[in-house]
Order: structure tokens, then sequence, then C-alpha cells
């Protein structure tokens, strides 16, 4: 069975590389996009200094964080999750139901983009830059912590993309909820929480635990406490996405739900 | 020609204007070649009054389309505020440390503002729907059609993004000057930044056209698109102010026209331009109003020639 899900994926991806001209200037495009937000917050801070007691690389690292987990959860779930108001409208979503396989593994398996690789690669590099001049070097055990913290961040990511997205089954059109609570809500992670009114802070902890995804983890990778309870939080992130992506799995079953019952 | 004869023509070109925009992309393709043979019985009466009507009632069209959406304009309102909120609280914990003399908090407010302001006029999509047209073949209609492809998706992104600016733009504006008190430039200033800026917009759709008309041989108009967008956030000064960036760079900037489109129109507003500066910088614009106007020319010769080779 995971085999099968598998097959689609690999195709999916390799249907993408086929078309080499187009790939390489989806690369580009890519890099230049992702990385002029880099390249202006390093113009930035070089020439102002530390921002609220965070330095240049610190403050790279929490956008590596942001950028990686970002690029993880949009390689599986953007293709489908960002067009689902074309697929219920075009009706390619009832085929998928009609298949003998889980919806939404199909629904993953079948849309992967191979567009994120280069973001892979940049953010992975500028997180290795940024360790290093931080001066920190990971142990065993820290490597596999940053693995389950970037699992983890993907995971929230993953469940903000969904649940801003399946309104879709309801209303149609939903593009308006999702430029809110996930796109305009993720830019207050480019900088340290620190900076912005506690309101925020308790918001992106609490309500939308949006800070999970860089604020919180980074902060254990360089000997940082600003933290609004407890010092676990810095160990929260992998089980605040497994259950945030828990919450939005069932909600996009709910979704389903309503979807089909409203079908003749 | 009659008055009455004029008018009908004026009609049908508004019924197809709204066949163009009411409708939804997959209605587009029907609606459009039934409003192109009404339209094409229309051409040869077409008067010079009659285009320019037109193009005042397409920018109607997309305004009034605009509204249609209430909650996403709601949405969006509370979207931007957070977005100037963020840059606001950014400015502050830099001001903070201290780093950073002979600016002050007022002046960072003010740009930012302004900036979402400019940013929100400059808004388009130019570039991808002339990329869509291209592919779905479309274009072969636009070159029979008495309207300039150019100035009807300047003017159907105006009125949307004019839409914007006044019904969410002045009131963040209005609310960010009466929260910060801040101050309001005399209005010699305020009229030399509304030109400058209007140059601004030319220039920035211009270059964006010219981007759209590329696909032509690219065949994929949103990467082409991310380029120019990637670009103009790193030289046109809207994210970040051009006097935080190393002098080198900054003269880089200058040779480019990004920073004219946003950088230099509101540094006017902040009354930092003298008035030999701001001379200058609309001589500028009007350069490269010119030259990209040359561009755009060349590059659609070029695209009318080939097609007119490969169509039998």
């Amino acid at each position: 069975m995971f085999g099968l899900y598998g097959a689609f994926a690999k195709v999916v991806f390799l249907t993408q590389l086929e078309y080499r001209g187009q790939y390489i200037m989806r690369m580009i495009a890519k890099i230049l996009g992702w990385s002029s937000g880099f390249i202006l917050l390093v113009i930035l801070l070089k020439k102002v200094g530390p921002v609220a007691g965070w330095g240049l690389y610190e403050i790279l690292l929490l956008y590596t964080f942001d950028v990686l987990s970002y690029s993880i959860a949009g390689t599986f779930f953007m293709g489908g999750f960002g067009k689902l108001p074309r697929l219920i409208r075009s009706g390619e979503l009832d085929g998928i139901l009609t298949k003998p396989v889980n919806p939404l593994i199909y629904l993953i398996c079948t849309k992967v983009s191979a567009g994120y690789t280069s973001n892979y690669v940049m953010a992975g590099v500028i997180m290795g830059i940024s360790l290093h001049k931080l001066g920190v070097s990971l142990s065993f055990y820290q490597v596999i912590w940053l693995i389950l913290d970037i699992a983890g961040a993907s995971l929230i990511q993953a469940a903000g993309f969904m649940v801003t997205t399946v309104p879709a089954f309801w209303f149609m059109k939903s593009d308006g909820l999702y430029r809110l609570f996930y796109k305009n809500l993720t830019c207050f992670l480019q900088y340290p929480l620190t900076i912005y009114h506690g309101g925020i802070r308790f918001l992106l902890t609490f309500i939308l635990p949006y800070a999970f995804i860089n604020f919180y983890p980074v902060q254990l990778f360089i000997n940082k406490q600003e933290v609004m309870l407890s010092p676990l939080f810095l160990f929260l992130t992998p089980f605040v996405g497994a259950f945030v992506f828990f919450i939005a799995y069932r909600f996009w079953q709910k979704g389903l739900d309503a979807y089909q019952s409203t079908g003749s | 020609m009659n008055k009455n004869r004029l008018k009908q023509i004026l009609q049908t070109g508004n019924t197809m204007l709204q066949y163009l925009f009411l409708s939804y992309r997959e209605k587009f393709v029907q609606n459009i070649k039934k409003a192109v043979t009404d339209y094409d019985k229309m051409v040869p009466d077409i008067l010079n009054k009659g285009r320019k009507e037109m193009y005042w009632v397409l920018m109607k069209c997309c305004f009034r389309q605009q509204i249609q959406y209430k909650w996403n304009l709601l949405f969006q309102m509370i979207g931007d505020w957070l977005g100037i909120y963020i840059k606001i609280c950014i400015w502050q914990a830099i001001l903070n440390a201290g780093g950073i003399k002979n600016i002050n908090f007022e002046m960072m407010v003010s740009y930012s503002v302004i900036a979402a302001m400019v940013n929100g006029l400059l808004y388009s999509r130019i570039a991808e729907e002339l990329a869509d047209r291209f592919r779905t073949g479309m274009i072969a209609i636009d070159f029979i059609r008495p309207i300039s492809l150019k100035w009807y998706y300047f003017f159907g992104q105006l009125g949307e993004n004019l839409y914007h600016v006044l019904f969410e733009g002045f009131f963040i504006a209005a609310v960010s000057f009466l929260l910060w008190k801040l101050s309001v430039p005399g209005p010699e200033t305020v009229l030399i930044f509304l030109i400058s800026l209007c140059f601004g917009i030319i220039i920035l759709f211009s270059i964006q056209y010219a981007i759209g008309l590329l696909v032509f041989w690219m065949k994929d108009g949103t990467y082409t698109r991310m380029i120019a967008d990637a670009l103009f956030l790193l030289f046109s000064g809207i994210d970040i102010p051009l006097w935080f960036y190393p002098d080198w760079l900054k003269s880089f900037c200058d040779f480019l026209p990004f920073s004219y489109v946003a950088y230099k129109p509101i540094a006017i507003w902040l009354g930092m331009m003298e008035a030999k500066q701001w001379q200058k910088i609309l001589l500028i614009q009007l350069f490269w109003v010119l030259v990209l106007f040359i561009v755009e020319r060349l590059i659609w010769k070029r695209i009318q020639s080939s097609i007119e080779i490969q169509g039998g």
C-alpha cells in the first residue's frame, strides 16, 4: 500500500523535472524570490545591529526555520490545498473520493511539488552558516532534535494550510481566510516575537501556535530563554506539530463529510 | 456620425466589457467570442472619443467588480494593518537599540504607511494575464481589437487598485496619521508627490507589460513575474528605505528604474528632496517612461512579425 503512494509521488515529481528549461527557470525565480528576503534582512541588520538583543545570525536562523518548514509543508500540501476550491468546482475531488485509498494521502501524493528543492538547499546552507558563525556545534542528539523540530514545524505549517483552505468546502471562496490567518500571521515570524506586543505573542503561542515554528525551537540552540510561561516551551515543537496536525486532519474529515452530504 | 450611432457603439462596448469582467474564466472564452463578433461589426465606426470613454467604462467596471467581495476586503484590511503594525514594531525595536542616528520614529512610520499605500496602487497582474492570453491563443483576438491592449490592462488594473486604496488605504492611512500624529506635508509637496507617483505607476506597469510580452518566447509567465517582483522588492525601497542600504548599493539602485517607482516618490512626500532634486527625479522618471515605451514597442513589433509569419 505504501509503495503505491510512493509510486504516485515519484511519477508526479519526475514529470515536473522533465521540462528542463522550465524547471531551471522556476528554480532561478524561486531562489531570487526567497533570497531577496534574506538579502534585505542582511542589509538591514548589518546597518542597524542587533534587534531586541538578537543578532544577525540568530535572526537568520529564525528565518531559515520558517523557510525550511514552509517549503517542506509546501512540497506536500501546497499543490493539493492551494487548489482545493478549484478541485471542488471542477469535480476532480469527486474522482479522488471514488478511489479506494485515503483521499488525503492520495491528494498529497498526486500533487507533490518539485518547486521547493532550491529552498531546501538555500535554507540549509544559510542555517549551516548561521550555526557556524554563532559557534554552535551540534551533538548527535541535538541533530536528531533539530530534525524533529523541523518536522514538527512543517506539520504546524501544513496544519495552517489545511485549516485555512478547508473552509472552501462550505464557502467555495476562502482565499481571504488563507491570506489573513496563514500568510499575514506568519509574517510575524521573521523577527523575534519579543519586539511585538504581548498580546501578539499570546495569540501566536496559545491560539494559533505559529510561534512554535521558529521562535521557541530556535532558542534552544542559541541559549536564549524568552518564553511566556515555562522553559519547557523550547522543547514542545514536535508535540505541538503532531497535535495541530491531528486537529487539522479531523477538520479536513469534517469538511469532506459536509461535502459528501450535500452531494445528491 | 450621429449621436445615436455613437451611443449604440458605446453600449456594445459596455456590454462587452461587462462580459469580460463579470464572468468567470470558464465562461470567459464563450463570452468573448460572442462579444468580439458583436463588436467587430462596429469596428470601422469607432471614433477616438468613443475609445476614451471606453477606458473610463473599463476602469469603472473593474472598480465595481471589486465591491462584490466585501469579506475579502475586511480580511485584507486586517491583513494590511498587521503588515504595517509589524513594520512599525521592527522600526521601534531598531530605533530602541540606538544604532541609528538622524532618523526618527515618526519618519519611519510615515515611510511605512505611505509605502503601504503606494504598494497598493502598484499591485498588478498584467504580466500573468498577458501570459495567459498567449498560452490560450486569445492574443490573436487582441490583434484585431481597436483598443490598445496595453492601455486596456493599465486602466483595468488601475480601477481595481484605486478601489482598494480608496476604501481601505485611505482609511488605514487616516487612522495611522491620527494614531501616531504624523504630519502631512504642504500642498505643493503633495502635488509633486502625486505627479511622481503617477510616473512611478506608469513605469512599473510598463515593466510588467514588457515582461508579460516576453512570455511569447518563454511559455510560462509566473516565473518571469516572480523574478521581476524580486528585483522590485530588492531595489525599489518599498520594504526597507534605501537610506539603510550601503552606499554602493544605493548608487546602484539609482541606475535602475525601480527606486523611481517607490523610494523616490516617498522621499518627496517626506520632504527629503529639495527643488533641484525633485526636478531631477521627475526628469529621470520621464526618461524611464520613454525608454520602456520604446522597448515595449520593439518587443511588440517582433511578436507581431513572427505571428504573421507563422500564420498562413
